[in-house]
């Protein structure tokens, strides 16, 4: 089969594939209001690789929330861009109260035993019939990958046909990660993919004996024909310069300490921004930053390229990120990147691209922002290393090739 | 159908879990309603329940008006250990048999060799046996058993091989190909010839595989099954205790506000 392939320029190739390739995605969520990077990165590399002439289909469930984890989307089979879709329900945890001491205690790093680790995984959700669908056809797939590595729908389904499953963990160094049952996991599939070189190095430490056909794949997004920044200013009614915040309003995401940091900076150098964030979750802005921070909520896929280019710069406070891919959306659209220097990942992307600022703590964040309110060609030239940095390495050209690499090299294996 | 498959799934439990897992599997993708209620809380069943014992009638019995047949797997602990009595085997025996009647359809597959401490036979478990339309066993020695039962027919009673090529290949290389013969005979000889070391104790290099026990160190889902992690009544009964005490001083103080 053959199928034109868009490059970052805009130009086309023309690429010959095998058709006969069968891939089954596993996420623990897929659709509109879902949002999350791994949840994002495995839905589109799902389309890329349909639309690349793979036979695709996304195992998930009927959970919207990650909070709540209800069966919010109907159950059954749809398909998407070319991508099969079967949900399946979700079954709550036996009990709320020891999933949230365990949880607690997860939290605390404290040592658990092989089955509190194992009733930890299941207190969250669980979907067996996603298990049961995928125990009798895993051998329709050439290749079975899995994300993110937290959750009974990777935990469980990497059990089901290890010699052809590939893990995409999204690994953080939190407490989680250290968990027993996610070494076994990383060290029990054929493959894993990673989205960073940090990610990749936390990985060998996780789990020494790493899964052997691992690979940095990288993670990509679109990039957009064009921007509108006049024209999301105008549709939110915002008129003042502003930094940008986007995601998850999460404190494991750094939410609440940067609404104490900016409240710092702004009292300490008299910046012009407003905060405007933008994602889910409750923002909890304090009384006293109401003037200063704009919260517009969960916004459209199509909405965030012009809230990207509108905004002076973006602020990534998290720690926690596997692959960051806002702060690729904001280079992509030119626009600056402040970001938390105690973020493996983050800070590779800044060092290695020239593109991006960090911060290790509220004055370095003020004096950053004060650098991008003083300095704004200096700004916009590091944002264009940035731009130039997520061509060469982050579209989904690049990275779907890098990824069907990967399922080749699992496909000959097993199939060997 | 609405079908309740009782024992465990993998991914703990060996071939006997992997087998219940791939009639599961097969009786879903046959677009059958299919939901697993286990013991062991590792395994990917729907529902995890303590069945040891009386448990299991009762548990049965509280589910048949959501379904309309069920998959048993007797299996050493379920329900019955091997200490267990005279008297709390024919209460168990007796109460499943009762249990099932609340079902349409019953199959029941035993491990073996079959775990009835005091075999088959006697008249507490007849009704049980007579209930069930399908019993699956693994070897002719325990269809036997099954058949010198009164009420027992022996088209009812079936022989499914544990140690088939095709669950060993399963067993051991989930990745049974679908490529030519030549292909396939070559990689059923390797199986075979892997079967026949390791009855011998030893892998295909030649290694004890007793030595090779660490390789499952690492694997949370190897080892017998654990106790239940699941709230204990004295640990309700402690929450529960502690909020009534929260709830009591906090009106003491509001009292003593109020007053002052």
């Amino acid at each position: 089969m053959q199928a034109l392939s868009a490059r970052a320029d805009g130009s086309t190739r023309l690429i010959t594939y095998d058709a006969d390739v069968h891939l089954a995605f596993v996420a623990p969520r897929y659709g509109p209001g879902v949002v999350g990077g791994s949840e994002s990165v495995m839905a589109e590399a799902a389309r890329g690789l349909a639309a690349r002439g793979h036979h695709v289909e996304m195992l998930t469930t009927c959970a919207k929330s990650h909070f709540s984890w209800a069966n919010e989307f109907p159950e059954g089979t749809t398909h998407d861009a070319g991508v099969t879709i079967r949900r399946f329900p979700t079954v709550p945890a036996r009990s709320r109260v020891a999933a949230a001491r365990l949880e607690q205690r997860v939290q605390r790093s404290e040592p658990l035993s092989v089955a509190e680790e194992l009733a930890w995984v299941n207190g969250r959700f669980r979907v067996p019939d996603l298990y049961l669908h995928l125990a009798g056809r895993a051998r329709d797939f050439d290749a079975i990958v899995l994300s993110p590595y937290l959750f009974w729908s990777t935990v469980y389904a990497a059990r089901v046909a290890p010699e052809r499953t590939i893990v995409m963990p999204c690994l953080h160094d939190e407490p989680y990660a250290w968990l027993g049952i996610v070494r076994s996991t990383l060290s029990g599939v054929a493959g894993a993919w990673f989205l960073s070189e940090p990610e990749h190095q936390l990985g060998h430490r996780v789990a020494p004996a790493l899964a052997p056909l691992h690979a940095v794949v990288g993670a990509a997004v679109e990039v957009p024909g064009s921007y509108d920044p006049a024209a999301f200013r105008r549709r939110h009614g915002i008129e003042r310069p502003f930094v940008l915040y986007a995601g998850r309003r999460e404190e494991g995401k750094g939410w609440r300490s940067l609404l104490a940091g900016f409240a710092a900076a702004v009292a300490n150098h008299d910046l012009p921004f407003d905060l405007v964030t933008v994602g889910v979750g409750s923002a909890g802005i304090p009384d006293a930053l109401a003037g200063v921070v704009v919260d517009l909520g969960y916004l459209d896929a199509e909405e965030l390229p012009g809230a990207f280019a509108a905004a002076d710069a973006l602020v990534q406070p998290s720690v926690n990120e596997s692959f960051s891919r806002t702060v690729v959306e904001a280079w992509l659209a030119g626009t600056p990147v402040v970001a938390n220097a105690a973020s493996p990942v983050v800070a590779w992307h800044c060092e290695r691209s020239g593109g991006g600022l960090t911060y290790a703590d509220e004055r370095e964040l003020g004096e950053c922002l004060a650098f991008v309110a003083a300095a704004p060609k200096a700004a916009a030239a590091l944002a264009e290393r940035g731009r130039q940095y997520v061509l060469e390495n982050y579209t989904w050209d690049v990275v779907l090739d890098a990824m069907e690499r990967s399922l080749d090299a699992v496909a000959s294996a097993h199939h060997r | 159908m609405r079908v309740l498959v009782v024992g465990t799934i993998p991914p703990p439990g060996g071939a006997a879990a992997a087998r219940l897992g791939a009639v599961a599997a097969g009786l879903a993708a046959e677009g059958h309603h299919v939901e697993v209620l286990s013991p062991d809380e590792r395994s990917a069943a729907h529902h995890h329940a303590r069945l040891s014992g009386i448990l299991l009638a009762v548990e049965l019995a509280r589910r048949a008006r959501h379904f309309d047949a069920l998959v048993l797997a007797i299996a050493p602990g379920l329900p019955l250990g091997p200490d267990v009595g005279r008297a709390a085997r024919a209460l168990t025996l007796g109460a499943l048999g009762a249990a099932c009647l609340g079902f349409e359809e019953v199959t029941i597959r035993f491990a073996s060799p079959i775990p009835i401490p005091g075999g088959v036979g006697g008249r507490a478990s007849s009704g049980l046996w007579a209930r069930a339309a399908s019993i699956v066993v693994e070897c002719e020695e325990d269809r036997e058993q099954l058949l010198a039962v009164p009420g027992c027919a022996p088209e009812r009673v079936h022989v499914e091989p544990v140690a088939s090529v095709a669950s060993l290949a399963e067993a051991h290389d989930r990745s049974w190909p679908s490529t030519t013969d030549d292909d396939l005979r070559d990689r059923v000889q390797a199986l075979v010839r892997d079967r026949a070391a390791r009855s011998r104790g030893v892998d295909l290099a030649g290694r004890s595989l007793a030595a090779r026990g660490t390789d499952d160190a690492g694997d949370p889902f190897a080892g017998p099954t654990p106790r239940s992690t699941a709230p204990r009544v004295a640990d309700l009964l402690r929450v529960v205790a502690a909020r009534l005490g929260r709830e009591l001083r906090a009106r003491v103080a509001s009292a003593r506000t109020g007053s002052s």
